[in-house]
Protein backbone atom coordinates (compact mmCIF):
# COMPACT_ATOMS: atom_id res chain seq x y z
CA UNK A 1 0.00 0.00 0.00
CA UNK A 2 1.43 3.40 -0.56
CA UNK A 3 1.98 5.77 2.67
CA UNK A 4 1.02 8.89 3.46
CA UNK A 5 3.51 11.93 1.94
CA UNK A 6 3.29 14.99 4.46
CA UNK A 7 1.08 16.84 2.30
CA UNK A 8 -1.17 14.00 3.16
CA UNK A 9 -0.08 13.92 6.53
CA UNK A 10 -1.02 17.15 7.04
CA UNK A 11 -4.59 17.69 5.24
CA UNK A 12 -5.94 14.36 7.81
CA UNK A 13 -4.43 15.52 10.91
CA UNK A 14 -7.32 16.41 12.38
CA UNK A 15 -9.40 12.64 11.84
CA UNK A 16 -6.24 10.38 11.92
CA UNK A 17 -6.24 11.03 15.89
CA UNK A 18 -9.94 9.86 15.90
CA UNK A 19 -9.32 6.40 17.91
CA UNK A 20 -9.90 3.14 16.15
CA UNK A 21 -9.05 4.75 12.85
CA UNK A 22 -5.18 6.72 12.53
CA UNK A 23 -2.79 6.88 9.92
CA UNK A 24 -3.35 3.11 9.53
CA UNK A 25 -7.12 4.17 8.17
CA UNK A 26 -6.16 6.88 6.19
CA UNK A 27 -3.78 4.71 4.41
CA UNK A 28 -6.29 2.36 3.88
CA UNK A 29 -8.93 5.46 2.60
CA UNK A 30 -5.66 6.68 -0.13
CA UNK A 31 -5.26 3.16 -1.57
CA UNK A 32 -8.96 2.07 -2.06
CA UNK A 33 -11.36 2.77 -4.99
CA UNK A 34 -14.84 3.78 -4.28
CA UNK A 35 -17.37 3.53 -7.15
CA UNK A 36 -20.64 6.44 -7.05
CA UNK A 37 -23.42 6.27 -9.30
CA UNK A 38 -25.25 8.98 -9.32
CA UNK A 39 -23.57 12.62 -8.47
CA UNK A 40 -26.79 13.64 -7.49
CA UNK A 41 -28.61 15.15 -4.43
CA UNK A 42 -27.10 12.39 -2.75
CA UNK A 43 -24.22 10.67 -5.01
CA UNK A 44 -22.89 14.30 -4.89
CA UNK A 45 -22.33 14.83 -1.05
CA UNK A 46 -21.15 11.54 -0.31
CA UNK A 47 -18.37 11.78 -3.73
CA UNK A 48 -17.91 15.58 -1.68
CA UNK A 49 -17.10 14.02 2.02
CA UNK A 50 -15.19 11.35 0.41
CA UNK A 51 -12.71 13.69 -1.58
CA UNK A 52 -12.53 15.49 1.75
CA UNK A 53 -12.01 12.46 3.40
CA UNK A 54 -8.30 11.28 1.47
CA UNK A 55 -10.07 8.31 -0.60
CA UNK A 56 -7.72 7.38 -3.05
CA UNK A 57 -9.64 6.82 -6.29
CA UNK A 58 -13.05 7.30 -7.61
CA UNK A 59 -15.14 6.40 -10.73
CA UNK A 60 -18.08 8.24 -11.11
CA UNK A 61 -20.99 7.77 -13.35
CA UNK A 62 -23.30 10.51 -13.83
CA UNK A 63 -25.16 11.23 -17.14
CA UNK A 64 -26.89 14.19 -18.87
CA UNK A 65 -26.13 18.52 -18.45
CA UNK A 66 -26.93 20.31 -15.36
CA UNK A 67 -30.05 21.70 -15.53
CA UNK A 68 -32.27 24.66 -12.99
CA UNK A 69 -33.59 21.76 -11.48
CA UNK A 70 -30.38 19.81 -9.70
CA UNK A 71 -29.49 23.57 -7.98
CA UNK A 72 -31.68 22.72 -4.99
CA UNK A 73 -30.00 19.51 -4.52
CA UNK A 74 -27.08 18.48 -6.01
CA UNK A 75 -23.72 20.35 -4.89
CA UNK A 76 -21.22 19.45 -6.88
CA UNK A 77 -23.43 21.01 -10.23
CA UNK A 78 -22.83 25.17 -10.12
CA UNK A 79 -24.87 27.54 -12.02
CA UNK A 80 -22.49 28.37 -14.16
CA UNK A 81 -22.08 25.08 -15.42
CA UNK A 82 -26.16 24.93 -16.60
CA UNK A 83 -26.19 23.05 -19.79
CA UNK A 84 -22.80 21.82 -19.85
CA UNK A 85 -22.04 18.06 -18.58
CA UNK A 86 -22.57 17.05 -15.34
CA UNK A 87 -19.88 14.93 -14.90
CA UNK A 88 -17.60 17.55 -15.83
CA UNK A 89 -18.97 20.03 -13.04
CA UNK A 90 -18.63 16.78 -10.46
CA UNK A 91 -14.72 16.10 -11.39
CA UNK A 92 -14.12 20.34 -11.20
CA UNK A 93 -15.56 20.71 -8.30
CA UNK A 94 -13.63 17.40 -6.58
CA UNK A 95 -10.45 18.44 -7.79
CA UNK A 96 -10.63 22.24 -6.72
CA UNK A 97 -11.15 20.49 -2.72
CA UNK A 98 -8.60 17.39 -3.30
CA UNK A 99 -5.98 17.49 -6.60
CA UNK A 100 -4.57 14.72 -5.14
CA UNK A 101 -7.59 12.72 -5.84
CA UNK A 102 -7.96 10.38 -9.10
CA UNK A 103 -11.36 10.32 -10.92
CA UNK A 104 -12.50 8.30 -13.61
CA UNK A 105 -15.43 10.32 -14.72
CA UNK A 106 -18.05 8.69 -16.74
CA UNK A 107 -20.83 10.72 -18.79
CA UNK A 108 -23.42 7.82 -18.38
CA UNK A 109 -25.60 6.10 -15.94
CA UNK A 110 -25.34 2.47 -14.90
CA UNK A 111 -26.97 0.67 -17.91
CA UNK A 112 -26.87 -3.26 -18.49
CA UNK A 113 -23.86 -2.21 -21.13
CA UNK A 114 -21.24 -0.13 -18.73
CA UNK A 115 -22.76 -2.08 -15.80
CA UNK A 116 -19.55 -5.09 -15.19
CA UNK A 117 -16.93 -2.46 -16.71
CA UNK A 118 -17.38 0.59 -14.37
CA UNK A 119 -17.57 -1.35 -11.34
CA UNK A 120 -15.07 -4.51 -11.50
CA UNK A 121 -12.21 -2.06 -9.79
CA UNK A 122 -13.73 -0.73 -7.19
CA UNK A 123 -13.19 -1.73 -3.47
CA UNK A 124 -16.48 -0.22 -2.48
CA UNK A 125 -20.01 0.74 -4.78
CA UNK A 126 -22.19 3.31 -3.10
CA UNK A 127 -25.56 3.07 -4.55
CA UNK A 128 -27.21 6.58 -4.91
CA UNK A 129 -29.49 6.38 -8.46
CA UNK A 130 -32.97 7.48 -8.50
CA UNK A 131 -34.01 4.35 -10.38
CA UNK A 132 -34.63 0.40 -9.03
CA UNK A 133 -33.39 -0.54 -12.68
CA UNK A 134 -29.98 0.98 -11.66
CA UNK A 135 -29.73 0.23 -8.03
CA UNK A 136 -30.61 -3.63 -9.27
CA UNK A 137 -27.48 -3.81 -11.58
CA UNK A 138 -25.31 -1.94 -9.03
CA UNK A 139 -26.34 -4.97 -6.28
CA UNK A 140 -25.53 -7.59 -9.60
CA UNK A 141 -21.93 -6.16 -9.67
CA UNK A 142 -21.34 -6.01 -5.98
CA UNK A 143 -22.55 -9.41 -5.98
CA UNK A 144 -20.79 -10.67 -9.14
CA UNK A 145 -17.35 -9.45 -7.85
CA UNK A 146 -18.30 -9.90 -3.94
CA UNK A 147 -17.60 -5.96 -3.06
CA UNK A 148 -19.13 -4.18 -0.23
CA UNK A 149 -21.97 -2.11 -1.51
CA UNK A 150 -23.71 0.88 1.04
CA UNK A 151 -27.27 1.27 -0.36
CA UNK A 152 -29.14 4.40 0.44
CA UNK A 153 -32.11 5.57 -0.98
CA UNK A 154 -34.39 9.02 0.04
CA UNK A 155 -37.99 10.45 -0.68
CA UNK A 156 -39.23 13.38 0.20
CA UNK A 157 -38.11 13.59 4.19
CA UNK A 158 -37.57 10.41 4.55
CA UNK A 159 -34.52 7.84 3.89
CA UNK A 160 -32.56 4.21 4.64
CA UNK A 161 -29.19 2.94 4.26
CA UNK A 162 -28.14 -0.22 4.91
CA UNK A 163 -24.44 -1.69 3.98
CA UNK A 164 -24.55 -4.96 1.72
CA UNK A 165 -21.78 -7.68 1.99
CA UNK A 166 -22.48 -10.07 -0.72
CA UNK A 167 -22.57 -13.58 0.97
CA UNK A 168 -22.93 -12.50 4.39
CA UNK A 169 -26.02 -9.74 4.45
CA UNK A 170 -29.49 -9.33 2.74
CA UNK A 171 -28.91 -7.94 -0.80
CA UNK A 172 -30.88 -5.40 -2.22
CA UNK A 173 -33.14 -8.20 -3.69
CA UNK A 174 -33.21 -9.70 -0.22
CA UNK A 175 -35.02 -6.43 0.97
CA UNK A 176 -36.83 -5.89 -2.54
CA UNK A 177 -37.51 -9.32 -4.41
CA UNK A 178 -39.43 -7.15 -7.57
CA UNK A 179 -39.46 -3.87 -8.36
CA UNK A 180 -41.47 -1.68 -6.90
CA UNK A 181 -44.35 -0.82 -9.43
CA UNK A 182 -45.36 2.77 -8.21
CA UNK A 183 -41.90 4.17 -7.63
CA UNK A 184 -41.37 7.34 -10.29
CA UNK A 185 -38.25 9.03 -11.53
CA UNK A 186 -39.32 11.94 -10.27
CA UNK A 187 -39.73 12.52 -6.05
CA UNK A 188 -40.34 15.43 -3.51
CA UNK A 189 -36.74 16.64 -2.38
CA UNK A 190 -34.69 18.84 -0.29
CA UNK A 191 -31.25 19.06 -0.49
CA UNK A 192 -30.85 19.05 3.43
CA UNK A 193 -32.14 15.24 3.18
CA UNK A 194 -30.14 14.08 0.31
CA UNK A 195 -27.33 15.04 2.00
CA UNK A 196 -27.96 14.22 5.11
CA UNK A 197 -28.01 10.38 3.91
CA UNK A 198 -25.26 11.54 1.56
CA UNK A 199 -23.00 11.95 4.90
CA UNK A 200 -24.50 8.77 6.30
CA UNK A 201 -23.19 7.05 3.30
CA UNK A 202 -19.68 8.39 3.42
CA UNK A 203 -19.53 7.47 7.01
CA UNK A 204 -20.21 4.28 5.96
CA UNK A 205 -17.65 3.87 3.39
CA UNK A 206 -15.13 4.98 5.65
CA UNK A 207 -16.05 2.64 8.22
CA UNK A 208 -15.99 -0.26 5.75
CA UNK A 209 -12.70 0.57 4.34
CA UNK A 210 -10.74 1.64 7.19
CA UNK A 211 -12.12 -0.99 9.77
CA UNK A 212 -13.24 1.46 12.05
CA UNK A 213 -16.54 1.01 14.20
CA UNK A 214 -19.70 -0.84 13.33
CA UNK A 215 -21.53 -0.70 9.70
CA UNK A 216 -24.87 -1.09 9.31
CA UNK A 217 -24.55 -4.59 7.86
CA UNK A 218 -27.69 -6.70 8.61
CA UNK A 219 -29.45 -3.24 9.14
CA UNK A 220 -31.71 -0.80 7.66
CA UNK A 221 -31.34 2.42 9.49
CA UNK A 222 -34.70 4.28 8.30
CA UNK A 223 -35.22 8.39 9.56
CA UNK A 224 -37.81 10.67 8.61
CA UNK A 225 -36.92 14.42 9.32
CA UNK A 226 -40.57 16.02 9.14
CA UNK A 227 -40.79 14.63 12.64
CA UNK A 228 -36.40 13.55 13.60
CA UNK A 229 -37.58 10.18 13.94
CA UNK A 230 -35.15 7.24 13.82
CA UNK A 231 -35.25 3.44 13.34
CA UNK A 232 -33.08 0.44 13.25
CA UNK A 233 -34.61 -2.36 11.95
CA UNK A 234 -32.61 -6.31 11.58
CA UNK A 235 -33.05 -7.49 7.90
CA UNK A 236 -33.48 -11.09 6.98
CA UNK A 237 -31.30 -12.94 4.08
CA UNK A 238 -33.55 -14.69 1.93
CA UNK A 239 -32.69 -18.18 1.47
CA UNK A 240 -34.19 -17.79 -2.29
CA UNK A 241 -32.84 -14.81 -2.95
CA UNK A 242 -32.87 -14.79 -6.74
CA UNK A 243 -29.38 -12.46 -7.24
CA UNK A 244 -27.78 -13.63 -3.93
CA UNK A 245 -28.92 -17.20 -2.51
CA UNK A 246 -25.41 -19.22 -3.90
CA UNK A 247 -23.12 -17.08 -2.17
CA UNK A 248 -21.78 -18.25 0.79
CA UNK A 249 -18.92 -16.27 2.71
CA UNK B 1 -58.08 -9.46 17.98
CA UNK B 2 -57.29 -5.88 17.53
CA UNK B 3 -53.80 -5.37 16.19
CA UNK B 4 -52.25 -2.08 16.41
CA UNK B 5 -49.79 -1.16 13.48
CA UNK B 6 -47.21 1.22 13.43
CA UNK B 7 -46.77 2.97 9.66
CA UNK B 8 -43.28 5.00 9.19
CA UNK B 9 -42.37 7.61 6.64
CA UNK B 10 -45.33 8.21 3.16
CA UNK B 11 -47.63 5.48 5.24
CA UNK B 12 -47.74 7.62 8.04
CA UNK B 13 -47.92 10.90 6.50
CA UNK B 14 -50.39 9.81 3.38
CA UNK B 15 -52.45 8.07 6.57
CA UNK B 16 -52.21 10.70 8.94
CA UNK B 17 -51.78 8.35 12.06
CA UNK B 18 -48.57 7.03 12.97
CA UNK B 19 -50.81 4.12 14.43
CA UNK B 20 -53.64 2.43 13.47
CA UNK B 21 -55.98 -0.53 14.40
CA UNK B 22 -56.78 -3.70 12.29
CA UNK B 23 -59.37 -5.80 14.01
CA UNK B 24 -60.15 -9.94 13.09
CA UNK B 25 -57.19 -10.72 10.80
CA UNK B 26 -55.05 -13.47 11.54
CA UNK B 27 -51.64 -12.90 9.21
CA UNK B 28 -50.05 -10.18 7.46
CA UNK B 29 -51.30 -10.78 4.14
CA UNK B 30 -55.15 -10.28 5.83
CA UNK B 31 -53.61 -7.18 7.67
CA UNK B 32 -52.88 -5.68 4.75
CA UNK B 33 -55.54 -6.52 2.63
CA UNK B 34 -57.87 -5.01 5.26
CA UNK B 35 -55.82 -2.28 6.29
CA UNK B 36 -55.79 -1.11 2.17
CA UNK B 37 -59.78 -1.63 2.27
CA UNK B 38 -60.40 0.84 5.61
CA UNK B 39 -57.34 3.60 4.45
CA UNK B 40 -58.22 4.62 1.14
CA UNK B 41 -55.84 7.32 1.56
CA UNK B 42 -52.76 4.63 1.83
CA UNK B 43 -54.61 1.93 -0.74
CA UNK B 44 -52.81 2.13 -3.40
CA UNK B 45 -49.27 2.00 -1.56
CA UNK B 46 -50.81 -1.44 -0.05
CA UNK B 47 -51.39 -3.19 -2.86
CA UNK B 48 -50.43 -4.13 -6.23
CA UNK B 49 -51.88 -5.84 -8.98
CA UNK B 50 -54.92 -6.62 -6.46
CA UNK B 51 -52.78 -8.53 -4.24
CA UNK B 52 -50.92 -7.19 -0.76
CA UNK B 53 -47.57 -5.68 -2.08
CA UNK B 54 -44.63 -7.03 -1.78
CA UNK B 55 -42.50 -4.32 -1.84
CA UNK B 56 -44.14 -3.21 1.37
CA UNK B 57 -41.31 -3.82 4.30
CA UNK B 58 -42.71 -5.27 7.21
CA UNK B 59 -41.39 -5.85 11.01
CA UNK B 60 -42.74 -7.82 13.84
CA UNK B 61 -41.46 -7.28 17.24
CA UNK B 62 -38.42 -6.09 15.39
CA UNK B 63 -38.11 -8.83 13.18
CA UNK B 64 -38.19 -8.88 9.44
CA UNK B 65 -41.45 -10.31 7.99
CA UNK B 66 -41.07 -12.13 5.07
CA UNK B 67 -43.79 -12.84 2.41
CA UNK B 68 -42.72 -16.44 1.31
CA UNK B 69 -42.85 -17.51 5.30
CA UNK B 70 -46.32 -16.38 6.48
CA UNK B 71 -47.18 -16.33 10.04
CA UNK B 72 -50.46 -16.55 12.33
CA UNK B 73 -50.23 -13.16 13.95
CA UNK B 74 -50.44 -13.17 17.80
CA UNK B 75 -52.28 -10.98 20.74
CA UNK B 76 -49.56 -7.95 21.63
CA UNK B 77 -47.26 -8.17 18.18
CA UNK B 78 -45.97 -5.43 17.18
CA UNK B 79 -46.01 -4.39 13.45
CA UNK B 80 -44.59 -1.86 11.45
CA UNK B 81 -44.89 -1.47 7.75
CA UNK B 82 -42.74 0.64 5.66
CA UNK B 83 -43.12 1.57 1.50
CA UNK B 84 -40.07 1.44 -0.57
CA UNK B 85 -37.88 4.79 -1.58
CA UNK B 86 -35.16 4.55 -4.45
CA UNK B 87 -34.72 8.46 -4.65
CA UNK B 88 -31.05 9.97 -5.20
ZN1 LIG C 1 -30.14 -11.39 -1.87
Amino acid sequence: MKPLNQEEKDTYAWQTTVPGFGEEGQVKLKNSTVFISRCGGLGSVVAYELAAAGIGKMILAHGGNVKHSDLNRQLLMTHDWLGKPRIESVERRLKELNPRLEIEAVNANVNEENAQELMAQADLIIDCAPLFEERYLMNREAIRNNIPLVECAMFELQAQITTIIPGLTPCLKCIYPEKPAAWKRRFPVFGAVSGTVGCMAAMEAIKVLSGLGDTLENKLLSFDLRDMTFMKSPLIKRDHCPACSGLHS
Amino acid sequence: MLHKVKLWGQLKHLAGDEYVQVADVSTVNELILKLAEEREEISHMLISEGQANPSILVFINDNQHLWETPRDLKENDSITLMSPIAGG
